[in-house]
């Protein structure tokens, strides 16, 4: 597919301090630069949730998140009960670890994790009877009646973490230092990657509890207003969640266009707000915290039901997957079970990808679990799966045309293929959110994002 | 990848499926290296179909010969460097295509010793396969190969082939006629002739021109199809062409003599440039606003070229120029990082653009000043040793005669020779002008009845050596030798068939046409101020 630059692409506004630009609001909105991969969805979009059992083993690593590991709190041979703590830690930027299943501990021992390394995980044998009795009795939840730091506690103690992918502890992000204040919330309903369809289904089935969860996060940060953005592929989702908005004061709906990686909150604060973050900063600079929609029905789910996280909704799709859809999956549910549950014909699977296709890690046993931030399994045929060689960089500039946040990958390039990583830092390789838009252009087929990785890692660390 | 990674795992990981393991991102679009050049020649389909219709067997050996020497060149260097052999990119194929559209159809069998018209061809695609092994193993492959040199290859082709054999890449043929010698494109007729082109002719091709400039219409429509299937950034030949527009248009509009910007958008190499030099990815700048810069200054450069330089098309140099400054674009136009402020990287080892256009100042202003200076210091010298000169120039049409000056107006001196019985021998003046090359000046030796002439000098000229520049050799100018002028001298081309006639040199009927048209002038002007003064 040929690449496009942005049809309305606003281009980088000169100051990133706050207040919008009057004037240049233009629905749907957008960042200037992105690509437009074709979207893949056909398959699963629409597809209603579809809860899959506890498989008979869960594999649940002690950390699914940015920050410090959790501290298993059980041990081999503990009986267990759904929804209870088995991973702790003392740190503020970490999360709580919970028993997806009723069951027993079989060890507690490092596991392969969906990342490529090993992480010590509690493995669980599930016991189904006992699971089947588990209950979260419902109560009134109501967040503007809460104190903001009532809200983090819950949201801390259910150990939710960002669902849309990067998994930071969410009772982080809600706890702004009070030098910073935060005026907007942003709810992500984009689901820019292709392939990807849960959050869609979410903002179809849940449209309620996401906006109690938006309600929360509003009520904890103190901003005064909040913005549900949605990429314009989705006209059902914006129709469902404007109706379930329409009676609320402060929430409002903004369709967004469809290009990738909207998704990425700087791209979507830059879209819907025309804020810039700061390079090197994080979106609270700006006075905006941004929450994943399935984010924030982990956290409803815990003020109307007390239920901590332990499951979510997990896309499974690919052309040797029989039942593509979105699935409801315990956490630690391995990958070999749920392709199994989607029937996946194992004979023609050449690439099993954890998330998505632009940005999606790609597997090499099947043995690792679902975790907080697993938003889908794509798999590929060994003909889909695209192997070509790398050639020489003919300089056509694609890389730097399509960029989202402006950098010049070409040039990371000729740096590490000669070794330079001292001077990797020029172009500001840190900036670089690895969204694949570069290597998705490259007409070489060099493997940017894997240079720039190799990069951030080479380069002196003393920053 | 699979094999290694599966023996590295320990029993418990290893996956019942072979599962390819790889970077993200793990979908990418279908456009190739080759592909984009495979849509290149595609652009160039319609300049080669229109060639091959004009210059017929001529255009299909020169195209030929020039592809299948720069595949071989590229095979050879690549294995000589001991790199893999990568013709199925082909670029190489792109660079000897865009050769062999740059240069002249065929040679002329007078310029080949042996006459034949099968040895004129055969030297010609001997050197246009030379100039295209050149281009592939200096402009391309010293420098590393694809991707890493400076210098489009096809244009270092054609500039080695300039400097190499001049005589044969200045000559040109009329489309159709292919016979005959032109000896003019129409910027050439433009410049030297002021004869201008219609525009019909620029369009269809029916011009005389290398093999693959003449059709504009067949450029065009290749060109868009380039720009729209993206294949090329249509930056660079927005602003090429805008900038060649308005500076024309602006020449047009305020000076006298000038040909209107249409000509120059149509005439030449100006849309081959634009659409298919211009726009190679490797050796232009990077960035979207260093592709304006690009697009401007190799347009202004061209206009530059074009009007006020002594040669009559400019595009292979101003595009090189240029190719030689992409590094420094791509440093200094740089984008802003999203959420990066203004002003931004101020220590970034100076690389600031107020830096840059201070430096480049500084470096300007004093070769300007050094070269004034030197000028101011010499000129008088100069001119005394260039009247000297002329003075022993007259003597020698004069011998055995007093020789006196005087100033006839402000600009013109007038040497009367005076014989030693006292009886005026003659006058002589100088005549200047326009050549193919740069200036011409004649002195110009008459009878005192200012009908016949007594003797012609032509002092030393830039013009083609052996071409143009045979109008300095005794054979040209004993022509003049009791020329009659008492009317307008005509250039012929053949046999002299009367006395006001002059044969213009075989192939260098520009230069020759030039003396002739510069004669005519200064004799009329001097008729008229010597009846004045008398």
């Amino acid at each position: 597919m040929a690449t496009q630059v942005a049809v309305n692409g606003v281009r980088p506004s000169t100051s990133s301090g706050r207040g919008e630009s009057a004037g240049r609001r233009i629905e749907p909105r957008t960042f200037a630069q992105g690509i437009h991969p074709p979207e893949l969805k056909e398959a699963s979009a629409g597809r209603p949730v579809e809860v899959m059992p506890p498989p008979a083993q869960l594999i649940i690593p002690l950390q699914q998140h940015i920050g410090a590991p959790a501290e298993p709190t059980v041990e081999a041979g503990a009986v267990v009960r759904r929804g209870q703590s088995i991973g702790h830690s003392e740190a503020f930027v970490s999360a709580e670890v919970h028993a997806s299943v009723s069951g027993e501990v079989a060890e507690v021992r490092p596991a392969l994790h969906p990342v490529g390394v090993d992480v010590v995980s509690v493995i669980i044998t599930s016991d189904p009877e006992a699971d089947a009795q588990v209950t979260f009795e419902e109560r009134p939840a109501r967040p503007e009646e809460m104190e903001p730091v009532e809200i983090r506690r819950a949201v801390q103690d259910a150990g939710i973490a960002g669902m849309g992918g990067a998994a930071f502890p969410t009772h982080v992000k809600i706890s702004p230092p009070t030098d910073t204040p935060i005026d907007t919330i942003i709810i992500n309903g984009c689901e820019c990657e292709p392939a990807l369809t849960s959050d869609q289904q979410l903002m179809l089935e849940r449209s309620a509890d996401i906006v109690l969860g938006t309600q929360a996060v509003v009520r904890a940060v103190g901003a005064s207003r909040a913005f549900i953005g949605i990429e314009s592929n989705k006209p059902d989702a914006i129709e469902a969640m404007r109706r379930a908005v329409a009676q609320e004061r402060g929430i409002e709906v903004v369709a967004v266009e469809t290009k990738y990686p909207q998704g990425g909150e700087k791209l979507l604060i830059k879209a819907v707000l025309d804020r810039e973050v700061p390079a090197f900063g994080l979106p609270m600079a700006v006075g905006v915290v941004v929450q994943n929609v399935a984010t924030c029905i982990a956290i409803a789910e815990k003020l109307r039901l007390d239920k901590p996280l332990y499951e979510r909704v997990v896309t499974v799709t690919g052309t040797p997957v029989a039942r593509p859809g979105n699935y409801l999956v315990r956490i630690g549910t391995r990958f070999q079970d749920l392709l199994e549950f989607a029937d996946c014909d194992f004979s023609r699977a050449g690439k099993v990808i954890s998330g998505g296709p632009m940005m999606g890690i790609a597997q090499y046993s099947l043995e690792v679990p679902v975790v907080k931030g697993t938003s889908g399994v794509v798999v590929q045929t060994p003909e889909e799966v695209d192997v070509a060689r790398e050639q020489p960089c003919i300089r056509c500039g694609r890389c730097v045309d399509n960029c989202p946040v402006f950098l010049e990958p070409y040039a990371i390039v000729q740096l590490a293929q000669a070794g330079r990583w001292g001077e990797v830092d020029e172009y500001h390789i840190m900036n670089c959110m690895e969204c694949g838009c570069c290597a998705y252009v490259c007409p070489a087929k060099i493997p940017l994002i894997q240079y720039i990785k190799l990069g951030k890692a080479k380069r002196p660390q003393e920053k | 990848m699979t094999t290694a990674t599966e023996q590295a795992l320990p029993e418990s990981q290893r996956a019942e499926a072979l599962l390819t393991f790889a970077a993200s991102p793990h979908i990418r679009s279908e456009r190739t290296v080759a592909g984009t050049m495979r849509g290149v020649m595609i652009g160039l389909a319609p300049a080669v179909v229109a060639s091959v219709y004009f210059f017929r067997h001529y255009a299909v050996l020169l195209i030929v010969t020039c592809v299948v020497a720069s595949c071989l060149a590229e095979a050879v260097f690549q294995k000589l460097r001991r790199k893999p052999v990568t013709l199925n990119d082909w670029s190489a194929v792109v660079t000897g295509l865009l050769l062999a559209l740059v240069l002249p159809p065929r040679l002329f069998a007078e310029k080949v010793a042996g006459g034949s018209a099968w040895a004129a061809e055969v030297t010609w695609l001997s050197v246009a396969a030379l100039g295209a092994v050149f281009a592939i193993a200096i402009g391309k492959q010293v420098y590393g190969g694809l991707g890493s040199n400076i210098f489009n290859p096809a244009l270092i082709g054609r500039a080695f082939l300039m400097r190499a054999f001049p005589t044969f890449l200045t000559t040109w043929t009329e489309p159709g006629t292919l016979d005959a010698l032109s000896g003019a494109t129409p910027l050439d007729a433009w410049k030297f002739s002021q004869q201008s082109t219609p525009l019909s002719h620029l369009l269809l091709g029916t011009t005389g021109g290398s093999l693959g400039e003449t059709c504009a219409v067949a450029l065009i429509i290749g060109g868009v199809f380039l720009l729209v299937l993206r294949y090329a950034d249509w930056r660079i030949p927005a602003a090429m062409l805008a900038t060649v527009t308005v500076l024309t248009g602006a020449a047009w509009l305020l000076g006298s003599e000038q040909a209107p910007p249409q000509f120059h958008l149509l005439a030449g190499g100006l849309l081959l440039g634009a659409f298919f030099m211009a726009t190679d990815p490797v050796t232009t700048p990077v960035t979207k606003v260093g592709r304006w810069v690009f697009g401007l200054g190799a347009g202004a450069l061209l206009v530059l070229i074009r009007l006020k330089a002594g040669l009559p098309e400019g595009v292979m140099y101003s595009i090189l120029l240029m190719n030689a400054v992409t590094p420094l674009i791509n440093r200094y136009t740089r984008p802003r990082q999203l959420g990066e402020r203004r002003p931004y990287r101020k220590a970034e080892r100076g690389a600031t653009t107020v830096h840059m256009v201070l430096v480049l100042g500084l470096i300007g202003l004093f070769s300007g000043a050094s070269l004034g200076a030197m000028h101011l210091w010499t000129r008088a010298r100069i001119a005394e040793n260039e009247k000297a000169e002329l003075e022993s120039k007259v003597q020698y049409l004069f011998p055995d005669c007093d020789i006196s000056s005087r100033e006839l107006t402000k600009q013109i001196v007038l040497y009367e020779a005076t014989d030693s019985d006292g009886q005026r021998a003659g006058y002589a003046f100088e005549a200047k002008g326009m050549g193919y090359q740069g200036a011409i000046r004649l002195i110009v030796g008459v009878k005192p009845d200012l009908k016949e002439m007594v003797g012609l000098s032509v002092m030393p000229t830039n013009e083609t050596p052996g071409l143009g520049k045979r109008i300095e050799e005794g054979e040209f100018r004993e022509q003049f030798v009791g020329l009659d002028v008492s009317a307008k001298v005509d250039l012929v081309k053949g046999e002299r068939q009367a006395r006001n006639e002059i044969s213009a040199i075989t192939g260098a009927t520009v230069s020759s046409r030039a003396v002739v048209r510069i004669l005519n002038k200064q004799m009329a002007e001097m008729r008229q101020l010597l009846s004045e003064d008398r």
